[in-house]
């Protein structure tokens, strides 16, 4: 079944004021669809247009022209009561741990706030609720009580994680979840992510600018260059053997220390040969 | 060929540096060389301590950091015990620093040229009018399209990597003997990433530079250094040639941070993500300071771990170091 | 969190001499020594002494006890004054800074509009239409303070709606309302609530302005500012009476800005622990 589908859609900043020119195309024409239960991965450097995607589907963005389909339904005509149900079902994860919570609200008002919005269960229920979420995410439930500030990078990813999934969503849509942290936790926050959606059964979609976490994560991938998506597919297939010259090109710079080892290792015994 | 650092006499020897914060020591005990030609990197997470050993050398330490301990040698020049202006005469001249944020490190009211050209009058007494002349050639030899016409713009008309290469450009103004750079590449996209390793390659083959490279990007690391030096909570856990690095690691830390790094060119069906968190900067730890995320980690690492040399210029400090004997 | 004299210091002696004159207003009818009304022309212009600390004014009113009572209207003006600024600036800064576009535009321009006035003439004005009484002046004294509020509201504001916790709040379905009165508004009182300090002593500033030129508090109540007019009159003969008002004029509005030069330290969230 197919979840999300993103049709035709263009997005063009205006600068606004009357005599200014209208702005560059932060995204164009771009067409790419997600099943149900799949990872779909989106690369690209800066100025790519993948956030700006990412926040069209969000309705944090207005296309400008172009229709967001979820489960068959139009997501910038929805309205009222349907649209505070698909809301229920669409979650996202931010990027910046430091900036993406309130610093005045503790953990628990964080994660409880969804379920206030959206008027879930009694007081009691939401605070079990937390707790559940917390155990979920690897913390534990006394963090409820702590503000953002006590909380190290990777713990705020995944109370970040946590305040996606306590609606019990079916789409989650994550930027860059983490660019920010350091390699060890980068690894903890990778696969609390699989895990999650794998026993949950989600869909994601999540953008990076880091070709070897998207690999790890997504089963279908998409290149975005300059607003466009310039090649998508099965991720194995773009990784194993990418068509497009920028796919390559993005390929090549990456630095990997795995390739360097298969590259090398045929080098370093010549050398030891010669030494 | 990386160079065993007892063969020549290095351009920048580090010898037990430890660094403290009131109440706190973030740096202990930190020994590192760098050769003649030689590019070294110092990898390490946040809190390891890399950045404070590279602001050192530098003498630009935060304020409330003290130096409590070690030497510091640039060429048999003592560091540490330079005064403020002797340091500054070297600063620019013989020692040149490569920050991570080129926006922030390039004041915005003056132009490219100019700050490029700087060093020259500063250290040469040569002419603003020589400075600029010489500022073209700078911008030309980093590969900078038209530096002609570039030199009169400001640093916000450059894109994000031409920035970068304005400030290499300038830390080579003087030919310096090493070239300390911190993160230089960590804020610029991979494509654009490459180009800058690619021009810190070519400027260590045709100038004979050396250059200390401070990341936490073990890519970078594979791709482009001769030789590594690990650290992890204010401590260098393990040193050795790249390759043996990579090809054989020996410290537990060494290789879970490897096991933790997804592959873009390989396909990588689960990490092991290493258990628990990075230390507090400055907490107190008894023996190895890995000890408490160590798979391998037994009762005796709660001592003070040993030094071992594993083979020419690989050097461990575990107690149980995994990989080949 | 360490305590350092350096740090510190300022904050302590702003909250004490605003604590001094807090106490004053609130209890003066039980420490002020003599009624501040009570007439006795037989002991007019009397010099400092044992049985009237400060002194008595020209009429024979104890100067000590007019000196506490006055800070009472003082603390009063400023506190609805200051109430009606913070409140109307920071809502109008902080609707501006959401909504954007026209309703910043008109909203903005409005203030710039009242900034523009001269406060004292701003206030005259608005006595002279409203008529002169204690009420009419504070509610003057609040309006010269809606655009400074507004201005710091809206700044910070923008800052706030830049992080990505208004964009999940936002990608959650929260409403607009909701947003700003949880998400955006309890960051943005820090910078207010220290602009409040500063404003609370323009306040009190502007209160003895006003009754200096006969606008503000009316005679017989005692208030800073017609008692230094009064002292006016008698500066060669009975310093005295200038300079005691004068005295708490000056150590409270110094008060009030140390206050709030400290409050900036102790309003960061990182520092909760």
């Amino acid at each position: 079944m197919t979840l999300l589908e993103i049709e035709n859609v263009s997005k063009r900043f205006d600068p606004g004021g009357f005599f200014r020119s209208p702005g560059p195309l932060a995204m164009n024409n771009v067409n790419l669809s997600v099943e149900a239960g799949q990872t779909l991965g989106i690369v690209g450097e800066s100025g790519s247009g993948k956030s700006t995607l990412l926040r069209t589907v969000l309705r944090l963005i207005k296309p400008t022209s172009g229709r967001i389909i979820y489960k068959g339904r139009d997501l910038w005509a929805l309205r009222g009561a349907e649209l505070q149900a698909v809301r229920r079902e669409v979650q996202a994860i931010f990027q910046d741990p430091a900036s993406s919570f309130n610093p005045r609200q503790r953990i628990g008002a964080i994660l409880r706030a969804p379920l206030d919005v959206h008027g879930i269960g009694q007081r009691n229920e939401r605070n079990d609720r937390v707790a559940e979420t917390l155990i979920r995410v690897g913390l534990p439930p006394e963090f409820a009580q702590r503000y953002p500030h006590q909380l190290s990078g990777g713990e705020r990813q995944r109370v970040a994680i946590g305040r996606a999934i306590i609606m019990g969503p079916s789409l989650v849509l994550a930027d860059e979840p983490t660019s920010a942290l350091d390699v060890s936790v980068q690894a903890q926050i990778l696969n609390l992510f699989r895990e999650t959606q794998k026993s949950l059964g989600l869909t994601s979609v999540f953008v990076s600018h880091n070709l070897a976490v998207v690999r790890y994560l997504s089963d279908r991938v998409a290149v975005m260059k300059q607003g466009e998506v310039v090649e998508s597919g099965p991720s194995e297939t773009i990784f194993a053997n990418p068509q497009h010259p920028y796919t390559r090109a993005l390929l090549d710079a990456v630095p990997d220390p795995r390739r360097h080892r298969s590259r090398t290792s045929s080098t370093i015994r010549a050398g030891q040969l010669s030494a | 060929m990386p160079l065993s650092s007892s063969i020549q006499e290095p351009v920048l020897d580090i010898q037990n540096l430890s660094i403290e914060f009131p109440g706190r020591r973030v740096v202990a005990g930190v020994s590192l060389q760098v050769g003649p030609r030689e590019i070294v990197a110092v990898i390490g997470e946040s809190g390891s301590g890399k950045t404070l050993t590279a602001l050192a050398v530098l003498g630009l330490l935060p304020r409330q950091a003290r130096v409590t301990g070690g030497r510091i040698m640039l060429h048999r020049r003592p560091m540490l015990e330079l005064s403020a202006n002797q340091r500054r005469d070297l600063l620019g001249d013989r020692l040149a620093f490569i920050p991570q944020d080129a926006m922030s490190a390039l004041n915005p009211m003056l132009s490219v040229g100019d700050q490029v050209g700087e060093p020259v009058v500063l250290h040469r007494s040569s002419t603003w009018a020589a400075a600029r002349q010489i500022a073209v050639e700078l911008l030309r030899s980093v590969h900078l399209k038209e530096p002609e016409k570039r030199t009169t713009d400001y640093p916000h008309q450059f894109s994000g990597g031409m920035q970068q290469r304005a400030m290499i450009a300038m830390g080579l103004a003087l030919e310096p003997e090493l070239l300390i750079a911190d993160e230089p590449t960590t804020a610029l996209d991979v494509t654009v990433q490459a180009q800058v390793i690619r021009l810190l390659r070519e400027i260590r083959d045709e100038h004979g530079t050396s250059i200390l490279f401070i990341t936490h990007d073990l890519g970078v690391v594979a791709d482009f250094c001769d030789r590594v030096y690990v650290m992890y909570a204010g401590r260098v856990i393990e040193e050795g040639a790249v390759d043996e690095i990579f090809y054989n690691p020996r410290h537990p830390y060494t290789v879970a941070l490897l096991a933790a790094t997804p592959s873009a060119t390989e396909r990588v069906a689960q990490l092991n993500a290493i258990p628990g968190q990075i230390p507090a900067a400055g907490e107190l730890i008894a023996g190895c300071v890995f000890a408490p995320r160590c798979v391998r980690a037994q009762p005796s690492c709660r001592e003070v771990p040993p030094e071992q040399e594993m083979e020419q210029g690989h050097r461990v400090r575990c107690w149980y170091p995994g990989g080949k004997t | 969190m360490d305590w350092s004299w350096r740090r510190h210091g300022a904050f302590t002696i702003g909250t004490l001499l605003v604590g001094l004159m807090l106490l004053a207003a609130s209890a003066a009818p039980w420490i002020a020594p003599y009624s501040p009304y009570d007439l006795d022309v037989a002991k007019m212009l009397q010099a400092p002494s044992l049985t009237h600390w400060l002194g008595t004014d020209e009429v024979g009113r104890d100067v000590l006890s007019r000196t506490i009572h006055a800070a009472r209207i003082s603390v009063e003006v400023a506190l609805v004054a200051v109430s009606v600024g913070s409140v109307g600036g920071t809502l109008i800064g902080l609707l501006a800074a959401y909504f954007g576009g026209i309703v910043d535009a008109v909203l903005m321009r409005l203030m710039e509009l009242l900034f523009s006035f001269p406060a004292i003439l701003l206030a005259v004005v608005l006595m002279a239409s409203l008529g002169t009484s204690i009420l009419n002046a504070m509610i003057a004294i609040g309006i010269i303070f809606i655009p400074g509020f507004a201005r710091l509201a809206r700044a910070s504001t923008m800052d706030v709606l830049r992080q990505q916790y208004v964009e999940a709040a936002r990608a959650i379905g929260m409403s607009d309302a909701r947003i700003m009165f949880r998400e955006v508004l309890p960051n943005i009182l820090a910078p207010s609530l220290v602009e409040a300090a500063v404003a609370f002593a323009y306040a009190i500033l502007l209160e003895s302005a006003l009754s200096f030129l006969g606008l503000g508090a009316q005679p017989p109540e005692p208030s800073w500012g017609n008692m230094i007019n009064t002292g006016r009159g008698f500066m060669a003969q009975a310093p005295w009476l200038g300079i005691v008002p004068g005295s708490a004029l000056f150590l409270c509005v110094l008060g009030f800005n140390l206050l709030g030069d400290g409050m900036r330290d102790f309003l960061d969230p990182h520092m909760k622990e």
